[in-house]
Formats: C-alpha cells, structure tokens, sequence
C-alpha cells in the first residue's frame, strides 16, 4: 500500500533528518573563526555585516544561487537545487554536505570553498529573514 | 541572347535575332515575350488553396519569387496570407507554434539552400515534437537558365538532403501535375500521425513558365484525404485492459498523448474509472493540473508502480531509470522488478537513423504501435469490462489516498512559492502569479519554450484543464524556439479571446528576436514577459559543474555564458521593433502595474514585452 506521502515530501524528511542529524552530530564555529573572536576587533555588528556581505558574495560568485538562488529559496526545472534558507542548518552540515554532496549536487574542494568562505555563508544564510509562507501571501492564500 | 555570341553563332532556326549591342548600345535587348498571363506558380496556389491552409510564413528568397507573386496577386494575398519573417528560422517556429493551437500545418517558405540552412534547426524542433508542418522551398535546378553569380550559389541538386535526417518526406516535382500530387501527398503525410515536417521543392522555371490554357485544362488538383490514426488491436487492448484492472499500484505517464482537445476527457475518464495517478510530462496538455489524480511533480509513483501505462512517451528509459551527471555517469533502473509495462505510441513508425531523438531503448511488456488518444475509448470500455465489483473498494480507497496526497503536494507548492516572494532579482514563482492575478477567469494559453522558469511555475499554480492551456515542448530543445513558436500560437489564437502568455528565457529571444517585428507588423496580440537572469543559465551550471569535477575555478563559470557587460535592454529592442515594452523591472512592486498596462495593448490586439530580471532559477 504507498504511502500518503508524496515523493517530494519523502524527500524533504529525508533530508531534514540528514541535516538534523549532522548538525546534532558536528562541533561549532571551526577554529579559524574562534580564533578571529579572540583578537581585539571591531564592534560584533560590523564585522557580522562584513561577514553577510562576504558570505552572500561567495555565494554567488562559486555559483551556489545558480541552483539555490540568491536566498537559498532553491529553484525549479533542470539542475535547480532545493531549499536550504531556514531549514535548520547548521555549519557543520553545511560544510559536510558540500564536500560530501548527494545526487546532483557538485562537491567543492577547500581550495573551491574554504573553510572561512563557508563560515561567511552560513552567516549570510543566517543573516536572511525567515520567508513567507502561502498563508502569508493574499495571491498565493487565495488560490490554493 | 548577347551580342558576342550571336556573332559567334548564329541563332538557330525560328529565333529572335539577337541585336548588335555595340551598335546599339544603351537600348533594352527584345524579349521574346514580355508578358506571361498565367505561370505554373499560379497553379501551384491553386493547389494549396485546395489545402485549407491559412498562412505561409516566410523571408523573401528570388527562389520562390514566382510563388510568392502569385499568392500574393493572384491569390489576393488570402487563405494562405503571407507573414513576413526576418529569418527562416522563424519562419519555421511560427509554423511549429502555430501547429499546437490550429492542430493543422501551416507554410513555412524558404529560400533554396541558404534558406534551407537557416531553417534547419527549426525544421529538426518540429520533426523531434513531431508536429505537421509544410516546407515549401524553390530551387534553380536547371543550370541553363540560372543567373550569375547568385543563383549559382543558391542552387542545389538535393535541396531536401540537409534536412532529410528529420523530415518525413520530401519531393522535387518535375512538372505542374507532379506539382498538385505531390503537395497534396506532403499535406497528408504531414498530418498523418506520427505527424511531423514535410518539404516539396518547387523549382523557379516550373514557377515561372508560362501556363496555357490548353496545358492548364489538362491538370488535375486531386482531393486530399487524411489518414485515420492507427488504434490498438482489439487482443492487445484486452490485455492491457486486464493487467490495468488487477494492479495495486497502476500509474499513467502521458508524454506527447494529447493531439485534439478531445485528449484531456478521456484520459481523465480513464483515470478515474483506475483512480490511477497521472504523471503528465507537459510535452503536451495531456490532464488537468487541478485534478486530483495529476501527481506530476511525483515521481517516486514510478518507483513504487505495480504497472505503467505509457502513453506516446518518448523516453520511456528515462521515466524508468534514473543517470546521474557525475563522473562515470552511472544509472539504475527505479522500476520494481515485477513492475509491468504497458506502452501505447507511434514512435516505433516514424524513426530515423542518424539523429537520436528516439532516445534509449527500453522494453514494455505490452507495446501497441498505435495513437493513444484514439486507443483510449476501447480501452476504456475493455477496463470497464474487466474490473470485477471484488475491486471496488481497493479502487476507492487508493483514490482516498491519492486526494489527500494531491492536496498536501499542492500545499507544499505554493508554500515553495512564497519562499522567494519578495526577492529582487524577482522570483519566478512571483512573476508567474503576478500574471496569473490578471488574466485569472479569462482564457488563456502559456506558449513558448517549455523551459522558462516562469512558465514552469505557471503550470504548477495556475489553473490548466483545457487542451489550448499550453503548448508544450519545442521537441529537441533547439534554443531560439520560444518566441517565434509564442507568435505562431498566438496566430492561432485570433479571433477568439485567450490572452497568449510568453514568458521568454532573454538567450532563447536573442537567436531570432526579428519574431517580435513580424507581431508588430502584422499585428499578433502577444504578451512576452522576459525571464531575464542575463545569462544562458544552464549552460553556466553546466560550465560550474565541470570546474567542480576539476576542482578548478567555479567563479569562472560566466565566462561564455553570461549576457552581460554591458546589459541588454530588451524593452528597446522591442521598442525599435514596434513592440510596446517597457523594463528593465528589478522591483517585484512594480510588476502589477506593468503587467496591467502590457495586458491593456495585448487587448487592443498588440504585442507587449516586459523585460524582468529574474532569479536566476
């Protein structure tokens, strides 16, 4: 008998309990950013504003809102990518799941993405405003 | 006949004498004869007016200049009327895009060898969707009256071989009969399903020479009749009638299944008597978006499927296995072993060698060399024989589960909808409903290239359950088919009241943008809503993903790929072209109030461009 859940929905657990599990399973900042907190710096807020405009740069420009696009709202159609904004997800997975991908997923070297350009990425992803959804949206509320 | 050689030899016996043009120079040579009352091409229209045919689309060539004259003039420029193309490639997909909505062929005219060149990958889009289109070229096939040095050039012995590979037939005639039967043969083999492209060569002399009244009385325009679409055999329906009736888990996947409005009633009527989900590929409007057996976006059915019914699916190898593009490119079938297959198409009587666009083999358990929509009454009525009262309530009860499966993946979509709502670049799925708060409760077609993002997202939200709704595929992919294939399904569209939708990837409109000019020109109500992400995108990710493999520079993937630097400002060209436009449009705020005043000209009978920089995907 199949299950009442459509194949996306399977998916989506399937991938949410992977990037719970990861982020259960894997430590904090890595060492490059601990050691950065450590030094005398500028006000918290400057250097996170400057780490949201790294991070949402690298984003970009290592193609990375090709297929999630520029929020990580993910796509639709050919070798688009899923969500990742807001779906819990953390440093550790984020960095496990690009050198480790699944499916279509491009792996990236620490020469293609090191490790302080994934740290600006999970601020930027941090940094985004939890989206909308269709109850929130008069257009979409009405239609469904 | 110049003078030199008059001097040379002398003229034989009966012909004019020719002047001496150094004794007499600056006056015109005598003709032998100025004026023809009637030419062959004048018969040649005659034919085609036989046909029925509408439009003939085209870019002026001296090739078919007799025939042009002579649908023009003698044929009071009517039934065809002739459209004004800037390239062939146009031409062509507006013929293409014309074909989804008329369900009938139109003329696309090109010129003889360099036309033909420029049409060709138009005329292999059509072949690979399989739609019927009539090509009609001219030809200087006679090398004693070919001018110099252009004809020359332009002349060819073969003018269908560049195109033969995915064409379905082509002729030569040799004279004014062979002419009318062998046009009103490609008219039926055009149409005739497998449908596909069909090409005659009218040669210029056989245009040109004069037509007597004597030899005009001797010619015959035969009728045309049409084929009948081949049906399953009666022990093979029966079979796959019994197979359907038994399965626990059944699921239909309609490819390039629907050809006549009448497609969309029986394929939901055969759904409902299995309350069997159907994946509908969109390479035609084949179900209803709204109905709740439509699990297209589902494709782990596939995977749990105790039977397919495949109907006209072209890449039934890809619907059940899955290649992944990673190193080794390595692929598994998703299928349950005991999964059966039935398969209803006529791919297997149309198939060509060279070109492999019949895709990978894949075996069916039950293969019916036949048209599915034809099929489906008496295997309907064959499944309603079939299926005992024992059968009932496991029917009922898959399709329980079917309705709440629907209603959850239909939340779940518009929830993904509103994740990128107020995003600038725009999100697509915004553009998409945008449009859609607009034309909602009117009539409507969403045509063009199947892989504008935009598009992909207005056949998930909007409303689709009529036959025109869409018009599908482009067939191979061949990248400049979108907008000329909008402005030959808006064609189709005049004179009734649907509002035709073009939401155009800005790559896909560079290749033939002179489309825009030919719905100025002849004015072809168009509303054209560019997917700009200034890019051909799927070429950068493609260029990203093999800087990943090579653990090279990812950053470097727009080199080749990015339409950008400077920017190209679509609404001006539109403009130039005589197009109301306007854009670029960054803010997605500033999208209602542009689609408002776009639709107002589009209503007026007009085209309309917006250009909108997208999200990428």
């Amino acid at each position: 008998m199949p299950s009442p859940m459509t194949g996306r929905t399977r998916f989506r657990i399937a991938t949410a309990i992977s990037f719970a599990g990861l982020c259960l399973g894997m430590s904090g900042l890595p060492d490059g950013m601990a050691r950065a907190g450590a030094q005398a710096t500028p006000s918290p807020s400057v250097e996170e504003a400057a780490m949201v405009a790294k991070g949402r740069a690298v984003f970009i420009s290592v193609g990375c809102s090709s297929c999630h696009g520029t929020a990580g709202q993910g796509g639709v159609g050919p070798m688009s990518g899923p969500r990742i904004v807001k779906i819990g997800l953390n440093l550790g997975a984020l960095t496990y799941f690009v050198r480790n991908p699944v499916r279509l997923m491009p792996s990236y070297s620490e020469s293609q993405l090191g490790a302080k350009e994934l740290a600006a990425i999970q601020a930027y992803l941090d940094s985004l405003p939890e989206p909308p959804t269709a109850g929130d949206v008069p257009a979409l509320r009405a239609h469904q | 006949m110049p003078a030199t050689q008059a001097k040379d030899h002398p003229a034989p016996t009966g012909a004019v004498p020719a002047p001496d043009m150094a004794k007499e120079a600056g006056d015109v040579p005598q003709r032998a004869k100025s004026i023809v009352g009637r030419s062959g091409s004048d018969f040649m229209v005659d034919v085609i007016k036989s046909l029925g045919i509408d439009y003939i689309a085209a870019n002026p060539g001296s090739s078919f200049r007799g025939l042009q004259e002579s649908f023009i003039n003698y044929g009071a420029d009517k039934r065809p009327q002739w459209l004004t193309c800037l390239h062939e490639e146009t031409s062509v997909a507006i013929a293409h895009g014309y074909s989804k909505i008329a369900g009938k062929p139109m003329i696309a005219m090109v010129h003889a060898t360099v036309g033909v060149q420029h049409a060709s990958m138009a005329i292999y889009n059509a072949y690979a969707d399989r739609v019927p289109l009539l090509i009609l070229s001219g030809n200087g096939l006679d090398a004693n009256t070919r001018r110099v040095p252009v004809e020359w050039a332009h002349s060819v012995q073969d003018n269908a071989a560049m195109v033969r590979d995915y064409t379905k037939w082509d002729d030569t005639p040799a004279s004014l009969q062979h002419f009318a039967e062998s046009q009103v043969r490609a008219m039926r083999l055009a149409c005739a399903l497998p449908c596909a492209p069909v090409m005659i060569t009218a040669d210029m002399d056989l245009q040109e020479e004069e037509l007597t009244p004597d030899e005009e009385a001797r010619l015959i325009v035969p009728k045309l009749s049409v084929d009948r679409p081949p049906q399953g055999d009666e022990g093979s329906v029966r079979e796959a009638a019994l197979l359907l009736a038994a399965a626990e888990n059944p699921v239909i996947v309609a490819d390039r299944y629907a050809h006549t409005p009448a497609a969309l009633p029986l394929l939901v009527e055969l759904a409902e008597l299995l309350q069997a989900p159907v994946i509908d590929t969109a390479t035609r409007m084949n179900f209803p978006n709204t109905h709740y057996l439509n699990h297209s976006d589902d494709r782990g059915l596939i995977a749990s499927a105790d039977l397919i019914l495949a109907l006209e699916v072209t890449d039934l190898w890809g619907m059940t296995h899955r290649l992944l593009d990673i190193v080794g490119r390595p692929w598994q079938s998703v299928t349950q072993p005991e999964c059966k297959i039935v398969s209803i198409g006529t791919g297997d009587l149309l198939i060509k060698a060279n070109y492999q666009d019949f895709q990978r083999y894949a075996a069916a358990d039950i293969a019916m060399s036949a048209d599915p929509e034809a099929t489906l009454p008496i295997l309907i009525d064959a499944v309603r024989r079939a299926l005992p009262a024992s059968r009932r309530s496991a029917i009922t009860a898959r399709g329980s589960r079917l309705r709440q499966a629907f209603a959850q993946n239909r939340r779940e979509m518009f929830d993904a909808a509103a994740v990128g709502w107020n995003l600038s670049p725009i999100h697509s799925a915004r553009l998409a409903m945008e449009v859609w708060e607009q034309i909602k409760g009117q009539d409507f077609t969403i045509a063009g290239t199947p892989f504008a993002v935009p598009g992909v997202w207005a056949r998930r939200l909007w409303d689709l359950d009529k036959a025109h709704h869409h018009t599908g595929a482009s067939g191979a992919a061949g990248v400049g088919y979108g907008l000329p294939a909008a402005v030959g399904s808006a064609l189709a569209n005049q004179g009734t009241d649907r509002i035709t939708v073009n939401f155009q990837p800005d790559g896909d409109f560079l290749y033939a943008p002179g489309a825009l000019w030919t719905a100025a020109h002849h004015q072809i109500p168009l509303l054209t809503i560019m997917h700009n992400n200034r890019s051909y995108h799927q070429e950068r990710m493609h260029l990203q993903l093999m800087a990943n493999r090579h653990d090279r520079a990812v950053d470097r993937a727009g080199i080749g790929t990015d339409i950008t630097d400077p920017n190209i400002d679509f609404a001006q060209m539109a403009r130039s072209m005589g197009v109301y436009a306007e854009g670029p449009i960054n803010t997605p705020a500033d999208l209602r109030a542009a689609i408002s005043r776009a639709l107002a000209v589009v209503r007026k009978g007009e085209p309309a461009l917006l250009d909108v920089i997208c999200q990428a995907r």
